[in-house]
């Protein structure tokens, strides 16, 4: 990765780093020259954070396990051992139409996990697979086994489709489950501006596609007083996407701050909602009404972002879907996410808790009374045709998506105004008969064919691929769907996917990997990265399923310790930073009565229950 | 100096191209380069690592690919030696009228380097200067 080229001495970057290896990070942050950042996030690198073999990961490389009577081989791959996290040979396989990965460590033997819950529809979805070009200019050479040498080395395949970037370790809740939130982990990470300059360009340098979306994240971004100055940054810097991943309580309280943010440069809100009920949802069930609405009052749309566990959530899912189509004019989407698991858990309580892909698609489906069926679902590397021909078109590279086609899937609803009949995009366009015509396309420009003539084919075939008697009526007024193809295909720019959006719901599925279910087949196709404060670009499940490598110790490097923290925000305890939780007059408002009204009744517990459900999530609440 | 040469047979199903790998290794005695024997060896860490180091870049090829090819056929080659090395190995591109390529590793007295060269003048120069007949 080429970096801009300074004369700095030795001791302007040695002055920034304790003996330990630390970052002396009051002093950095006063820095405001960049190419301090870089150098000094390459003296912590080779210092202490790039992995070592034998200390942080080992490579135990045995035999692959069997397969038994019964079942099927679909491929061999390479997984982690959850006992001892190194990397082991594993397979892919099949029993009774379901997916598992089952991985051998020469020392700790055997485990099986389930992988994708519907072989049959595994191997149907492992049709659409495709490859990206990764990147030009890797960050790092290749020196570990995967994936012990992020990020990211010349092995991914990938560039950043969307960079998550961490502003702080702070937050408002105190989760149970949360190890990272700044109360547990003892130390503050919250990087300056300039940092957060330097850790978004670096991104940007990727060719031949520079970063060009960004998810803002915690923590609780909205913790930071200087947060809309963050998304100007970002903007200036030339992200055409921004988003901001947040418990959205802040703007339940603070709307104004919703329309600064929008006006900064927020494109869409990702908000976590796993449900329409407090048992579900104990995170903001109670706020989401007056989260919504001033969200809409800033014209900001919002995706909604539920963790699907099976034992707890799972009977919601079509609740949820309803939901955002009922208020669609503010939800952009749900992007469901089955359960990731951390720690140690025994088998009896993974069976409990896990659901896959497959399987929260066909609940949507039994849910949704069949309108959204297994069918209507694609998996990302879908779009590749699509970048490919406006490749081909425009002459220069674009955007991709191409992550596994394990990772994720997708489609879009809309529900027709009159009947208020729910239909998948894909009930009415053929996307695989699209999608083989844009290879077609494709094909003809690189053999030489006109770019104009290409263009113009595929302006007067679109109609072939629409059924318009299963067109909704909003879609099919004055051919709307085909000025929105159109557009999206031959421009594909922002404008045009944004149009889209603004005429559907989106539905995604994201399932990101653990220790149990690892592939690393699929981190190297990953396409959400983080960015590291030293200057790396990690995937995600590298980042978080290996904290103790990734996450946690680059950011410790970078952190202040907490009693330092509350010394310097004159405070006794960060729990004085927690939200505190009225139920009483949340229900009594007109936004909770309005939202909820069809999906949940507040009667069916009672206030004692509401307080307990809060109070053992980690919410305190309080009263008049 | 402990190097690895393959032969590798690759299909990647996804995108419908295959190559065809294979080397050539030699290493300097005096004036001369002299062609290398090495041992048919089964693919360790050691060797993943050299892999991908040659071929993760120009060819997008990670050992995780090796491994869940369906059509792939490898074979792997060490060699030790006392002084400067050079390892070729040519790629034979099926898809693209036998578009052929060349990987060169290299370790002497200026250290270790990676070069791609295209089958061309760039290529006949190289062995040429190097004093290595062409492959």
């Amino acid at each position: 990765m080429e970096t801009v080229e300074k004369d700095v001495g030795i001791s302007s970057v040695s002055r920034y780093i304790d003996e330990d290896g630390r970052v002396k990070y009051p002093l950095l942050a006063d820095n405001r020259d960049l190419h301090i950042f870089e150098l000094v996030g390459k003296k912590v690198l080779e210092k202490s954070l790039f992995p070592e073999k034998g200390k942080d990961f080992d490579v135990k490389l045995g035999d692959f396990p069997g397969v038994k009577d019964g079942e099927k081989l679909i491929r061999k791959t390479l997984s982690i051992c959850p006992e001892c996290r190194s990397l082991v040979r594993a397979v892919l396989l099949e029993r009774d139409n379901k997916v598992y990965i089952r991985k051998l460590c020469p020392d700790h033997g055997e485990l099986e996990e389930i992988y994708w819950g519907d072989a049959e529809f595994y191997h149907l979805k492992s049709k659409e697979a495709d490859e990206g070009r990764g990147i030009e200019n890797p960050y790092l050479e290749i020196k570990n086994a995967c994936p012990f040498n992020c990020g990211l080395c010349p092995r991914h395949r990938s560039h950043t489709a969307l960079l998550n970037l961490a502003v702080t370790n702070r937050c408002h809740l105190g989760c149970w489950y949360c190890f990272f939130y700044a109360q547990v982990a003892g130390y503050v990470y919250e990087p300056t501006l300039e940092h957060i300059r330097f850790m978004l360009e670096v991104a940007r340098r990727q060719r031949p596609i520079p970063a060009k979306a960004v998810q803002i994240t915690g923590g609780e971004p909205t913790m930071r007083e200087d947060i809309v100055e963050i998304v100007k940054l970002a903007r200036e810097l030339g992200y055409e996407h921004v988003q901001l991943n947040t418990t959205g309580i802040t703007f339940a309280f603070n709307p104004k701050l919703a329309k600064e943010l929008r006006e900064a440069g927020v494109n869409t809100i990702y908000m976590s909602f796993d449900g329409v009920s407090p048992i579900t949802n104990p995170k903001n069930h109670w706020e989401v009404p007056y989260i919504l609405d001033s969200l809409k009052e800033a014209k900001m749309g919002v995706v909604l972002v539920p963790t699907v566990i099976k034992s707890v959530n799972l009977n919601e899912v079509g609740a949820m879907v309803k939901f955002g189509l009922k208020f669609n004019d503010v939800i952009r989407g749900v992007n469901f996410q089955p359960i990731s698991l951390v720690g140690r858990v025994p088998r009896k309580e993974r069976e409990r808790l896990r659901v896959t892909i497959p399987e929260v698609i066909k609940e949507i489906e039994n849910q949704t009374e069949g309108q959204i069926r297994l069918e209507d679902w694609y998996t990302v590397p879908i779009t590749i045709p699509i970048s490919r021909f406006v490749e081909a078109v425009t002459g220069r590279p674009q955007f991709t998506m191409s992550n596994h086609f394990a990772c994720g899937a997708a489609t879009y609803v809309v529900q027709d105004r009159k009947t208020g009949r729910i239909t998948a995009i894909p009930q009415f366009i053929d996307v695989y008969s699209l999608s083989d015509y844009l290879r077609e396309l494709t094909d003809y420009i690189k053999k030489g064919g006109s770019r104009r003539l290409a263009k113009m084919k595929l302006l007067m075939r679109l109609n072939r691929f629409v059924d318009w008697d299963k067109t909704p009526e909003q879609l099919r007024k004055r051919k709307r769907i085909l000025r929105i193809l159109y557009n999206v295909f031959a421009r594909h720019n922002y404008e045009a996917l944004g149009e889209f959006h603004f005429n559907s719901l989106f539905l995604g599925m994201m399932h990101f990997m653990d220790e149990y279910n690892y592939d690393v087949a699929r981190v190297e196709r990953c396409d959400i990265h983080y960015v590291t404060p030293d200057g790396r670009v990690v995937p995600f499940c590298t980042f978080n399923v290996f904290p103790e490598i990734y996450r946690d110790k680059a950011q410790k490097l970078y952190s202040m310790p907490l009693n330092e923290y509350l010394k310097l925000k004159g405070i006794r305890s960060i729990a004085v930073e927690r939200y505190k939780r009225n139920i009483r007059k949340l229900e009594a408002g007109e936004p909770y009565k309005r939202y909820y009204d069809g999906f949940w009744d507040p009667e069916s517990l009672s206030y004692e229950e509401k307080k307990k459900i809060s109070m053992k999530f980690g919410v305190p609440v309080i009263e008049d | 100096m402990e190097a690895y040469g393959f032969y590798l047979e690759y299909y990647n199903k996804y995108q419908k191209f295959s190559y065809r790998i294979s080397h050539k290794a030699c290493g300097r005695s005096g004036e001369n380069w002299i062609e290398l024997e090495g041992d048919n060896v089964e693919l360790d860490e050691t060797g993943i690592l050299f892999f991908e180091r040659l071929f993760a870049s120009p060819l997008k090829i990670a050992y995780v690919d090796l491994v869940s090819a369906d059509e792939t056929k490898l074979n792997t080659w060490r060699y030790r030696f006392d002084g400067p090395i050079v390892l070729i190995h040519k790629v034979v591109w099926r898809h693209l009228d036998d578009l052929t390529t060349y990987i060169v590793y290299m370790s002497d007295e200026e250290g270790e380097r990676i070069i791609h060269l295209d089958e061309n003048e760039e290529i006949k120069e190289f062995f040429t200067r190097l004093g290595i007949p062409v492959f």
